[in-house]
This record gives C-alpha cells, sequence and structure tokens, in this order.
C-alpha cells in the first residue's frame, strides 16, 4: 500500500473535469472497447475489460490517466473505477511495472515443492524482493498466490504462460532469454486478454 | 479402482475433432426434446455441481423461470482459483467445445439469451482455447441467432478476470462480471437465489466448467446412466476429476468413479514421493486436512469423505509427505485466505489477518502456549459468521490441522521450530532458518 | 400463545419468545425495534440499502413448522439484511449471539486505534457505545497494529483517518446510492481496505458534510468542528436551516453562545436526515466576532454607538409618512412575523407601497409573473412528492444547489423504480447523471432550448394546436425528440427562481409553464424559490404589487433622488444586486439608510442607522419553505448585545407612530397574519409543533398559454 503524505493545506487539489481527461486509447481500442460493451447490457459490466484495454495502451499499468480515461468512456465516477482496479491483483494500477513480470506461486502445493528456494534464487539473481522492479525497468517479481497448475509446481507464471515445473537450474537461462527479448510480456499479456474476449467477426472488423 | 475416464476420456481442441468424438450430438439431442424433459434428466442423473459446494444441479435449473419476462443468463464458472485444483484448466485446454456444448444445453433448458464464461485472467491457454471453439461455433451456426432452425437466439461470450480468488464464488463472481469490485451479494434468504435475480437481476444459472462438461453427457446417454455410476455412495452419481499433487509421483487430474478409495486415487498419480504418506488435503485448500490413518480409510463420495472429517470439495487433492510440517502448511494457508479476503465482512476481513499474523509470529519462533486456544477461538469467531463461504473455509483448514495434528503446533510453540527438523521440510519456508525471536 | 389474525401484508414473526406482526418483508433489524428491543448495528443505515458487512447485527433465526417446532438454520444470520417471513423466530439475546457480537467487536478492535481521547467521535461513538454493551473488555491482540494516514484533509471540510475506519461502507454508499456523486470508493481489498477518494483528490460534493454525520466511528470527521468541543460540553436543540429555501430539520450545537456545528435532523417530510454542504458548514456567519450588538448612528463620518431612543426619533423623523419618497428591501432570513410586522408599519406608518424581497435581475410584476400570465400556482409538488414521481423535466441551474433536497428525492425517484429525468442547464449539474437526457445549451439560450423541446413533446401530444403553431420557429433536433420520449405522459416541472437572475429568464418560466399548460401537466408545475423565506416574504405581499417599486426602482429611486430613505432589513445589496456599482450609486445618494441586520454586511458603511437584530437562532419565529411548510424556529441563545428581534423592533417603532396595544409574542403576529389571510391557518402556532404545517398549494385560477413570448 502507498504512503500517503500528510499536508497541511486545508483541502486537496480536484480532479479533473471529465471535459479535461485527454483520452488516449487508440482507434484500436477505441473498436475493441465498442464491441466489448456489445457483450453486455451496460456500460459498466464493460469496465474489467477496458481496464484490461488501458493497461495495454498505457504500457503495461494503470497511472491515474487511465483510470480517469476509462471512467469517462465508461461514465462511471473515477473513485468507482480505482476502487475496481485496485481490487483486482493482475491489475497495476499507479505503479509501472517491469516488461517482464515473474509470478512465484508460492501456494501450498508450490510451497512444499520448493517454490521459496525457487523465489530465493530469483531474488538473489535479479537483486530484487518481491514486489520491486530491477532497476533498469526489465524485471519485476511478485509473489502471487495458487496458480492453479499444481501438476507442475512449483510453477512460474511469465507474462500470459506458465512454466513449471521450474528447476533451480533453469533460472539463469530463463532470466537470459526473457532479457532479450525486447518486447514487453506485461503489455502482450493484457493484449491477449483483450483479444481472447473478442468473437472472430469482432475482431476482423478491427483495424 | 482403476480411472474411469468420461471427461477426460478425449482430447478434442477442434470442432472437427470434437465432431469426431461424438460432440454435439447431445446438444442436436437436446434440441429436439422438451426443455422440461432436459432438466429432467439432469435430475435423473444426480448431478452435484463440482465447483465445491455440491449442490443439486437440477434445482439451478429448474429455479429459472419458465415463462419468460426478463432476459435469462448462463454463467459458467470457470474462475478456478481453489488451490490444489488444475481440472477446469484441464477440460477447457482440451476439450472446450464439451463446456460449451454443455452450457448451451443448458441454455436450451432454461431459455437464455447470453451466457458467459468467466476464466480467471491468468489461464490464458484456456481462454484461447474457449475462445476459439467459440468461434467456430459460431461459424457453423451453433451459436447465435436462430440456432438450428430452432428460434433461439444464444449467443457465448469470454469474459476474464483480473486476480481475485473470491470471484470464483458465484455471488462476487456475478459482482465482477457486472464490472464491480469482487464482493460477494446477498444470498437467499435475504435475497431471491440468482436464478430469479442474478446478473443485472434477471434469472441467471451458474455452474462451474465440470458441471457443464457433465451435461452432454448426461443428456446424450440418459440420466439413468449416469446416475448409475457412483451407486456404492449414498448420495454421490457419476465420475468426477481430482487434480492430484504435492508429494506424488504422476500429479496430475484423474477421474475417478464415486466410491472410489482415496488411497487408490494416490496409486493411480503413482503413490507418495520423497517419504511415508503424512497428511492429504483432499478437495482443495478449503477442506479440512486429513492424516495418513484416514486417508487410508476415505472412501469419494459427498457424504462418505464427511465420515473421515473432510469433504470432496473442488476436487484439488493435495497429498503430504513425512517432510511436511504443517504448521508452516497452514501459515501459508491462512498467508492465501488473508491475501485474497475482499474485505467486506469483519470476520474475515479482520480474522483472517490476525489468524496469519499468529502464525507468522509461530514459526518465526514466537508462539505462545495460549496461541492453540486463541487460533481456535479466532476460528470459532470467523466460521459461519463471515457473509460468504469464504471465511468458512478460512476457518476450517486451520480447526482440522489443530485437531489432527496438535503435537506439530505445541512442538512449534515451545521449542520455537518444526518437530520436522528435515532437509526437505525447511523448503517450506520463506525463511533459511527460523529466527527465533 | 395463540396467533393474531393474520391481516393482508403483514406476517407473524416471533422475537425472542414475542409473537408479533409486521409488514412482509420489514427488515428483521427494525421489526426487533416495535419491541423495544434493538439490535446493535454499525453497516445497517435505514435510508440505505443494507449490505450485512458489518455483521454486529447476526441474529440467531429459525422456521417454526407446522408441527410447532422450531428448525433454527445452522448459522447465525445478519438482521440488517434478513426480511421478515411467515414464521421466522429470531433470538437476539442468546448466548450465542452475545458471543458472536463479542467476536465482531474484538475483530474490529484489533486495528482501531484506541484514541478516543482525541477523537472527536469520542462520546457519541457507535463503536464506543456497543463496545461497552457488548464488546470484550480487553484485547487478546498482541501483534502490532495496522498503520495508516491520520488527521487526512479530504476536503475543505472533511478530514479522513484511516486508522479509525471500520470498512462498514456507509460513506461509500452514501456518495453512491444518496448523493450520487460517487465521490469515494474502497480501494485495495481485504485488510487493506480503505474508502478513498479518486487519487486522494478533493472530496468534491454538495452532500459530503452527511458522511462525517454517517461514520459510526471518528474516521471522517468534520475539520471545522475538529477539536472544538467533546458531546457531553455541546447542547443540542432543534432548529431549521436557512441556508436555502428547502428549510430541513437540523441539530443545533452551540457551546458558550457560539454555534459549534450543524447535524442533520429526521424530517421525512423535508430532508429525511441529510443536509447539504451549504447548510451543514454555512452557518459561520453567527459566530462572526464584530457582530453589531448597539445600534450605531452617523455622526459626521463615523458610526458611533447610541441608545434605542435616539435610533428610533432618527427614524421616525424620516420614514414616517413618507410615502413614495420612502422604501423597504429585505432579505431572506427574515421570519413571516418580521416580515409582516415590516410590511405593516411600511403600509400604515409610512404610507408606502415600495418594498421588495426579491434580488434577481428580472422581477416580475403580478401581471407578469406565473399566476399573471398563466393563471397557475407557482408551486404544486411537496418536497417528499418528488420521490415518486416518474418523470420530470429539470431546468436551469444545478437542482443539487437550488434545492438540495428536491434533488435528492428525485434522485431517489431514479433510483427506485427509474424515473425518467430531462435536464436543461447551460452547465454541467448534478442530476445529469442519472437524466435520461440532459439538453446542454449555451449560456443565454435557455429559453431557446426549453422552446425547441416544447416542440419536440408537442410532436407526439394531441391537442394544444395554437401552442404547437406558436411554437414553428423552433425546431427541434434529434437530442430534443430523445429527450422528448421521457416525457411523453404525465411529467413534472422543476425549476428556480434564480433563472430570473438569467437575461432571458422571464421568458424560459413563460415556456415552461406553457409547456405544462399545453400538456396538461399544470399541476406538476413547479417554480421554486431560492432564499430561506422568500416564499414567506412573497404569500405575506412583501413586494411592490403593483403599486409600488420594485428592487431595481428602488435601487433607480435612490440614484435619481426620488427615494430619499430606505431600509435594508437583513440584506446586503452588494450581496445580492447583480450590478455593484448601482448599489454603490444607490446607498452612497440616498440621503438616510437604515441598516438593520444580525451580522455585519457592506451596507453598513453607509449607514445613517444601524440596528441590529436578532439572528434566527435568538428569537422565535416562523418560515415558509418551498413547499409552504410553515416551520417555527425557537431562540436558541440570547441576543448578542442590545439585539432585538426585528418583529419586537417594528412593534416598538410603531407605538411611538401610533400608541396601541402593545404585541408581546410573536404568535400574536401569526393570529394578525391568520385573520388577515386564511390561506396561513394552518400555521396557527398550536399546529407547529413537530415538522411543522403546510399552507395550501396548486391554487390555480385557471390555466392559460401566453404566447407572445415566441415572438
Amino acid at each position: 500500500m502507498e504512503t500517503i503524505h500528510l499536508e497541511n493545506s486545508r483541502g486537496r487539489p480536484k480532479a479533473p473535469n471529465p471535459e479535461q481527461v485527454e483520452l488516449k486509447f487508440s482507434d484500436q481500442a477505441v473498436q475493441e472497447l465498442e464491441a466489448l460493451l456489445t457483450h453486455y447490457p451496460d456500460k459498466k459490466s464493460a469496465i474489467l475489460p477496458t481496464l484490461w484495454i488501458a493497461q495495454r495502451e498505457y504500457g503495461g499499468y494503470l497511472p491515474p490517466e487511465a483510470i480517469a480515461e476509462v471512467a469517462v468512456r465508461l461514465q462511471r465516477s473515477y473513485a468507482e473505477i480505482e476502487g475496481v482496479a485496485t481490487f483486482y491483483t493482475m491489475y497495476h494500477v499507479g505503479h509501472p511495472v517491469g516488461r517482464h513480470l515473474i509470478e512465484v506461486c508460492t501456494c501450498l502445493t508450490c510451497q512444499v515443492c520448493g517454490a521459496y528456494r525457487i523465489a530465493e534464487r530469483l531474488k538473489a539473481k535479479l537483486g530484487i524482493d518481491f514486489g520491486e522492479t530491477t532497476e533498469d525497468g526489465v524485471f519485476t517479481l511478485e509473489e502471487v498466490e495458487c496458480l492453479d497448475a499444481c501438476d507442475r509446481a512449483p510453477v512460474l507464471q511469465v507474462s500470459d504462460a506458465y512454466i513449471g515445473p521450474v528447476d533451480e537450474a533453469e533460472i539463469d537461462a530463463l532470466i537470459e532469454k526473457l532479457r532479450s527479448d525486447p518486447g514487453s510480456g506485461t503489455i502482450r499479456l493484457a493484449d491477449e486478454i483483450v483479444k481472447a474476449q473478442l468473437h472472430a467477426n469482432e475482431q476482423r472488423d478491427i483495424r | 479402482m482403476p480411472e474411469l475416464k468420461l471427461l477426460l476420456k478425449h482430447k478434442a481442441r477442434t470442432l472437427d475433432e470434437y465432431r469426431r468424438i461424438g460432440g454435439y450430438a447431445a446438444f442436436q439431442k437436446a434440441l429436439a426434446m422438451d426443455r422440461q424433459a432436459v432438466i429432467d434428466e439432469i435430475k435423473k442423473s444426480g448431478l452435484r455441481g463440482r465447483g465445491g459446494a455440491g449442490f443439486p444441479t437440477w434445482i439451478k435449473w429448474n429455479g429459472i423461470p419458465k415463462q419468460k419476462t426478463k432476459r435469462h443468463y448462463v454463467l459458467c464458472n470457470a474462475d478456478e482459483g481453489e488451490p490444489g485444483t488444475f481440472k477446469d484448466k484441464e477440460l477447457m485446454e482440451s476439450t472446450p467445445h464439451q463446456v460449451i456444448e454443455g452450457m448451451m444445453i443448458a441454455g436450451w433448458a432454461t431459455q437464455a439469451d447470453v451466457g458467459y464464461i468467466y476464466i480467471r485472467a491468468e489461464f490464458m491457454d484456456c481462454a484461447r482455447a474457449v475462445k476459439s471453439a467459440i468461434d467456430e461455433a459460431y461459424a457453423e451456426g451453433l451459436l447465435g441467432k436462430n440456432i438450428q432452425g430452432t428460434g433461439w437466439d444464444f449467443d457465448l461470450h469470454v469474459h476474464l478476470g483480473a486476480g481475485s480468488y473470491e470471484c470464483g464464488e458465484e455471488s462476487a463472481m456475478m459482482s465482477s462480471l457486472m464490472g464491480e469490485r469482487g464482493m460477494p451479494r446477498l444470498k437467499a434468504p435475504h435475497a431471491p437465489l440468482p436464478t430469479i435475480a442474478g446478473l443485472w437481476d434477471s434469472p441467471t444459472l451458474i455452474n462451474n466448467v465440470e458441471t457443464f462438461a457433465c451435461a452432454p453427457h448426461i443428456i446424450q446417454n440418459g440420466g439413468d446412466w449416469y446416475a448409475a455410476m457412483g451407486a456404492s455412495t449414498k448420495n454421490s452419481r457419476g465420475t468426477k476429476i481430482f487434480s492430484v499433487s504435492g508429494h506424488v509421483n504422476k500429479p496430475g487430474n484423474y477421474e475417478i468413479e464415486f466410491g472410489t478409495k482415496l488411497s487408490d486415487l494416490l496409486e493411480l498419480a503413482g503413490g507418495i514421493k520423497g517419504g511415508a504418506l503424512k497428511a492429504c488435503i483432499p478437495g482443495g485448500s478449503s477442506v479440512p486436512i486429513l492424516n495418513a490413518e484416514s486417508v487410508a480409510k476415505a472412501v469419494i463420495g459427498y457424504e462418505e469423505i464427511g465420515e473421515v472429517g473432510s469433504m470432496v470439495g473442488s476436487g484439488g487433492c493435495i497429498f503430504f509427505n513425512e517432510h511436511t510440517c504443517i504448521v508452516a502448511l497452514m501459515w501459508r494457508t491462512a498467508k492465501f485466505y488473508m491475501r485474497e479476503s475482499c474485505g467486506k465482512c469483519t470476520p474475515c476481513r479482520e480474522g483472517t489477518d490476525w489468524l496469519f499474523q499468529i502464525h507468522d509470529r509461530i514459526i518465526k519462533g514466537g508462539g505462545r502456549p495460549e496461541d492453540i486456544n486463541l487460533l481456535k477461538q479466532i476460528c470459532a469467531q470467523i466460521d459461519g459468521r463471515s457473509f460468504c463461504g469464504l471465511g468458512d473455509a478460512a476457518a476450517w483448514p486451520i480447526v482440522a490441522a489443530l485437531k489432527v495434528f496438535p503435537h506439530e503446533y505445541e512442538y512449534f510453540i515451545q521449542h520455537g521450530k518444526s518437530i520436522v527438523d528435515t532437509p526437505q521440510s525447511k523448503l517450506m519456508f520463506p525463511y533459511a532458518e527460523p529466527v527465533p525471536v | 400463545m395463540a396467533s393474531l389474525a393474520q391481516e393482508p401484508g403483514l406476517v407473524t414473526i416471533t422475537i425472542d419468545g414475542t409473537e408479533l406482526q409486521v409488514p412482509k418483508g420489514e427488515l428483521v433489524v427494525e421489526s426487533v425495534k416495535r419491541l423495544g428491543r434493538e439490535i446493535p448495528i454499525f453497516c445497517y443505515h435505514p435510508r440505505m440499502k443494507p449490505v450485512g458487512m458489518c455483521r454486529m447485527c447476526l441474529v440467531e433465526v429459525g422456521m417454526k413448522q407446522p408441527d410447532g417446532t422450531v428448525r433454527m438454520m445452522p448459522k447465525p444470520q445478519a438482521g440488517c439484511t434478513l426480511p421478515a417471513s411467515d414464521n421466522l423466530v429470531v433470538i437476539t439475546d442468546s448466548e450465542s449471539v452475545i458471543a458472536d457480537r463479542r467476536g465482531v467487536l474484538e475483530f474490529l478492535l484489533i486495528n482501531h486505534p484506541l484514541d478516543c481521547p482525541i477523537c472527536d467521535r469520542g462520546g457519541e461513538c457507535p463503536l464506543q457505545n456497543n463496545t461497552l454493551f457488548y464488546g470484550p473488555s480487553t484485547t487478546r491482540y498482541v501483534e502490532v497494529k495496522r498503520h495508516l494516514p491520520k488527521a487526512f484533509p479530504l476536503s475543505r471540510h472533511v478530514t479522513l483517518d484511516l486508522e479509525r475506519c471500520i470498512q462498514c461502507g456507509r460513506c461509500v454508499r452514501f456518495t453512491e446510492e444518496i448523493s450520487g456523486d460517487a465521490q469515494l470508493a474502497f480501494l485495495f481489498r481485504g485488510a487493506a481496505m480503505t474508502p478513498r477518494t479518486f487519487e486522494l483528490t478533493d472530496l468534491d460534493s454538495k452532500f459530503s458534510g452527511n458522511v462525517i454525520e454517517i461514520c459510526p466511528v471518528g474516521a471522517l470527521t468534520s475539520s471545522d468542528y475538529r477539536f472544538r468541543a467533546r458531546p457531553w460540553d455541546l447542547e443540542t436543540r432543534p432548529s431549521t436551516c436557512l441556508e436555502c429555501a428547502n428549510g430541513c430539520s437540523v441539530w443545533f450545537d452551540h457551546r458558550g453562545g457560539k454555534m459549534v456545528r450543524i447535524n442533520g435532523r429526521v424530517n421525512d417530510a423535508v430532508n429525511e436526515e441529510w443536509t447539504c454542504d451549504k447548510g451543514k458548514f454555512g452557518h459561520g456567519y453567527l459566530n462572526a466576532p464584530d457582530r453589531p450588538a448597539k445600534p450605531l448612528i452617523r455622526k459626521e463620518d463615523v458610526l458611533a454607538a447610541a441608545d434605542w431612543s435616539t435610533a428610533y426619533q432618527q427614524i421616525v423623523a424620516h420614514f414616517e409618512d413618507g410615502r413614495t419618497a420612502v422604501a423597504g428591501l429585505v432579505g431572506a432570513k427574515v421570519s413571516n412575523e418580521d416580515l409582516f410586522q415590516f410590511k405593516r408599519m411600511f403600509h400604515r406608518h409610512f404610507h408606502s407601497p415600495n418594498l421588495d424581497h426579491r434580488w434577481t435581475r428580472i422581477l416580475p410584476s403580478q401581471t407578469e409573473g406565473v399566476r399573471g400570465l398563466h393563471g397557475i400556482d407557482e408551486v404544486h409538488t411537496r418536497i417528499a412528492e418528488w420521490e415518486s414521481v416518474n418523470a420530470a423535466l429539470v431546468v436551469g441551474n444545478d437542482l443539487a444547489s437550488d434545492q438540495p433536497m428536491v434533488y435528492l428525492r428525485l434522485r431517489k425517484a431514479w433510483q427506485r423504480h427509474g424515473a425518467k429525468v430531462v435536464v436543461i442547464s447551460e452547465r454541467p449539474t448534478y442530476a445529469d447523471h442519472f437524466a435520461s437526457a440532459v439538453i446542454r445549451c449555451e449560456e443565454g439560450k435557455l429559453f431557446e432550448a426549453v422552446a425547441r423541446l416544447s416542440a419536440a413533446v408537442l410532436q407526439n401530444r394531441e391537442g394544444a394546436d395554437a401552442l404547437r403553431a406558436a411554437l414553428k420557429p423552433f425546431a427541434p433536433d434529434a437530442k430534443d425528440r430523445a429527450a422528448a420520449e421521457a416525457l411523453k405522459g404525465e411529467f413534472f416541472t422543476v425549476c428556480s427562481e434564480s433563472v430570473y437572475a438569467k437575461p432571458d429568464g422571464g421568458k424560459t418560466v413563460s415556456a415552461l409553464a406553457n409547456l405544462a399548460v399545453g400538456t396538461d401537466n399544470a399541476q406538476r408545475f413547479n417554480l421554486y424559490p431560492v432564499g430561506a423565506n422568500d416564499m414567506g416574504a412573497a404569500l405575506l405581499g412583501v413586494h411592490p404589487g403593483g403599486q409600488g417599486m420594485n428592487t431595481r426602482e428602488i435601487l433607480e429611486g435612490c440614484i435619481q433622488g426620488r427615494i430619499k430613505s430606505l431600509w435594508l432589513l437583513e440584506c446586503d445589496p452588494f450581496a445580492l444586486w447583480h450590478d455593484h456599482q448601482q448599489v454603490q450609486d444607490a446607498l452612497e445618494n440616498v440621503e438616510f439608510l437604515v441598516v438593520q441586520t444580525s451580522a455585519p454586511n457592506q451596507a453598513m458603511q453607509y449607514a445613517s442607522v444601524v440596528l441590529p437584530c436578532c439572528a434566527h437562532v435568538e428569537a422565535d419565529g416562523t418560515y415558509t419553505n418551498i413547499e409552504r411548510r410553515v416551520q417555527k424556529i425557537e431562540a436558541i441563545w440570547r441576543p448578542k448585545g442590545d439585539a432585538k428581534p426585528s418583529w419586537k423592533l417594528f412593534t416598538e417603532l410603531m407605538l411611538r407612530m401610533n400608541p396601541s396595544r402593545p404585541i408581546f409574542e410573536p404568535s400574536e403576529l401569526m393570529e394578525m397574519i391568520i385573520a388577515e389571510d386564511e390561506s396561513f391557518a394552518p400555521a396557527a402556532y398550536h399546529n407547529l409543533e413537530g415538522n411543522g404545517a403546510c399552507l395550501p398549494l396548486g391554487v390555480d385560477a385557471g390555466a392559460q398559454l401566453f404566447m407572445e413570448i415566441y415572438q
């Protein structure tokens, strides 16, 4: 949880008027949103998918401007959207995450199968703790709850793929492979999530 | 007893493959049947919900109003999140059409207009498989407008979550699908059932992936045929997929007939690995833990497994060998529930946090003799008092662990270290050595 | 016990062994109150949807079986969400229930800082009270408590202390369900869940003060009231808010002659129990240090303290029989009795009709107003009726600012049964978010917008051919036609007199009245006043009434020298009139200026005589709100210095001019009002206990159209 700095001033800065919010979604994103809206009877129900679009459009995380844009596009209050976004662990609200997000499952089966050893190894290799991002902005390491791939314990999630069972010895190679991948797995995951919710005909219409 | 494969019998990712193994024949059959007859078949089958609670499926199907005044919805709970469970994942990845066909049969029987399949966003392989299956089904006219000339319209959408265990609870899933924080909603007797007022206040049928996947088989072969399986049990019919993991030689999903012994399941999974069997969580992290003695006695069935004090749950069966520290295991369980508690109600929000903090102190060597009683009382203050089942589920494993393995807690508290003092057991701790306080 | 005979709509339930009948579906937490019992609560609030979050209200529940046995449910149930149904059995005092309450309180307290001695809520804190009655006396929690920001200034009015929050969600639900601005939401989840504004920006709401009152702990406190007093040091008296014309019931907390805070008081007819921020935080002037305490008389260039007699002498000299050369202007916070006596003094002793209470740019005469042009009353709908309307047309300034309680009721109508609302305004308004159509027009184009919508509405209707023809020049666009869909059948119109401040305000009002008349919705037309007792002033005839000069003419008269003496009663023209220069010229030029006021104002520097009068909390009096509800306000503390109730001051002056029987009580004045205007009969003082009494509404003379505005 972030730190709030106490201020002596009375009152706080105002949130922007909806008209002042700069809308940055690409044409593709706008079309995707329009298609997704047809899946639900109201705009509110599209909050989760729209946050995914925003996470992709804003470079893998949700800065306040992204929250504001989603709120304006769906005609909801900023606070509501921020409340929804911060409820779910896969939205990265406020803080940028690395190009590659390595999520270590340490829950029960993975725990008994040595996930903490894997985690320690990753921490040492990357020089960061859980919840931190490497200085070069390439990796973020997270401890996650059960990924439900216990047959592959200990398991990692890297972007949109599960890797497991992970052997301690493979970690160095994995890190090097990821480091040499210039794309952002974090953005790719958000993109895949958006695309998986669109029907083939809807995708055809988007250009 | 060997495996009895029904849902896991084939792998058929594409529509062509699925048709080759007789796919969508059940749906065609259902379309020719009276809607009520479809529901009656489900009733005859004795199918119970495979998500964890084991509620009779037909009651939900039958509860959707027959006189339609609003849109009807079908919602597939594919937010598999229970630690130890990965059966829905395999069902969706290997044979997505089976799940879709089940949803379509349910949709037909309940006059639904739209179906959603709510998949956790981590399961991208599932999401892609289901999405491409839905695309194929649309292309073949199995979904969409005027399906097979019946005049019935049915749309099916994939909806992905965003990381929340609580969304697997059916009312929280509805909240999440409607764009809210994934918090549970009021249930009967405080509010109408989802079958009357679910998604957007309209009648909504919610079933688990595995439950839907059973429907085509029941319709195709008849409810009586299905009910014949598991006949040795009191009230559990058909087959059940168990996700077996932990210290076993061949972790994976195993589909067995109800009435199979738990020890047979262990055998199917290649037997225990790395030491003697010590404990088993037979149905996902929420269900009470069993010791080796109980595992030997346990028969798999909703009522039968209750005789040894546990539950079928979601079928996430984790076996543990003798190098497992139960206190560390419960520490991790408590952490899971603390991190996944939605925060809506006081007992779960504060209680899970407290349970974790006490465990954390104990495994760091700071346990106090009174902690055991305190843990029990906190659990009692959560169990049955929380808004939804997540609170109960957070309390049960700890209550059971304190009952089945009390000496492990006592030892840890007294000595500041685990009774299981082997190199393998050290793996379970995030701290290389328990740090004495 | 034999079952009672069942009445329709009622169900028989048993609470702690007592059988009783309650409406079907009533929440158990409410049913229990019928027996004089209580279930402790935190998150439940009777005016918001129950959520069952805090679990404080857990009770044991069972169903009585046909054979007389009771089948108990395996788990305790939340009493705040459980609807009463036949044969329900509720146990609120078993050992298990008592243990559950202790458990919930223990959980709530593990992370709650025990800073009660420095907490504003201490002494009136539901958490303190429930802990005292139902909670554990010690804690078993030895871990480190949660640490979060304290004393965070969430807005100018509201301070947030996250450590104290017990996550009941009342504040979040208030902004979502009641005020509708959704400014607060829960962020994060589990034990980290906290209510916040977006990015901790300003809590920018017209109703934010309510969250302070409904917070069951000291998490949301009033920035103004912080550390000012302990609840037990305060004297609490019922009063009525005069910051606008809604007349909300409030609790007035004072200490040592100073107003300390305002809280909402339950009044189901008006404000339910809410306040708006304007009212809750707007009474600071009562504490102004420089409130006039003695009459002041100008000697040379300086205002010097004087006695009443000298002041009266001068006033009589300048006003008595002043005829058309004297005039009076009145503010909004003047009681009916004061107004009546002021008017009597002007008419009987000064023989002047030059009186006005209106300060808008447009000041229609009796023949130009709604009643004159359209033959209908200005007001037809009571505040509480707004929550059951099905369709409404909202025109002009933000309804939430002008008529906050009408706004809350209308929003409730939308939320409860989907009322269709059309908003026409120049700027964004609070009602936009639930309106089925919003017509945003340019500044100064309200009239055209109303006319175009009128044309669209009439396209769907039979009759009113003449009006339709007159509206020919106003071609509706697609948006107007879409909006007209919502106004197909019966609809209510609401507009405030603040619209008269706009250049086209008069035409806008007339166009609205035409639309209402032309669609048979005249009985649903409303043009509400904005100032606290504007309605009283209008009903009592504190206006020129066809013979005298109106506000504009009076100010012009002062400049031109036609008005020699001017009396300002509780009003500051600099704050009220749009043309400052005109005010300055008028006040500089007028020979003799009486400024009668309870608080210092800018006009005082031009005064010949300043008369200190009582504010509403210092004198008894009645006030008439927008729905013509006459409510009595009683004096709460003694007047400042020598200040007098205005009516008393006028009475004394009148006695000087014409010795007669004096008046001792304001109730006598009300009797005189009633004698003069029998429509005031319901407002006799003996009827005014409780929530006051309503005067007749919707007194229509015969509706008619007025087409000239369209030319």
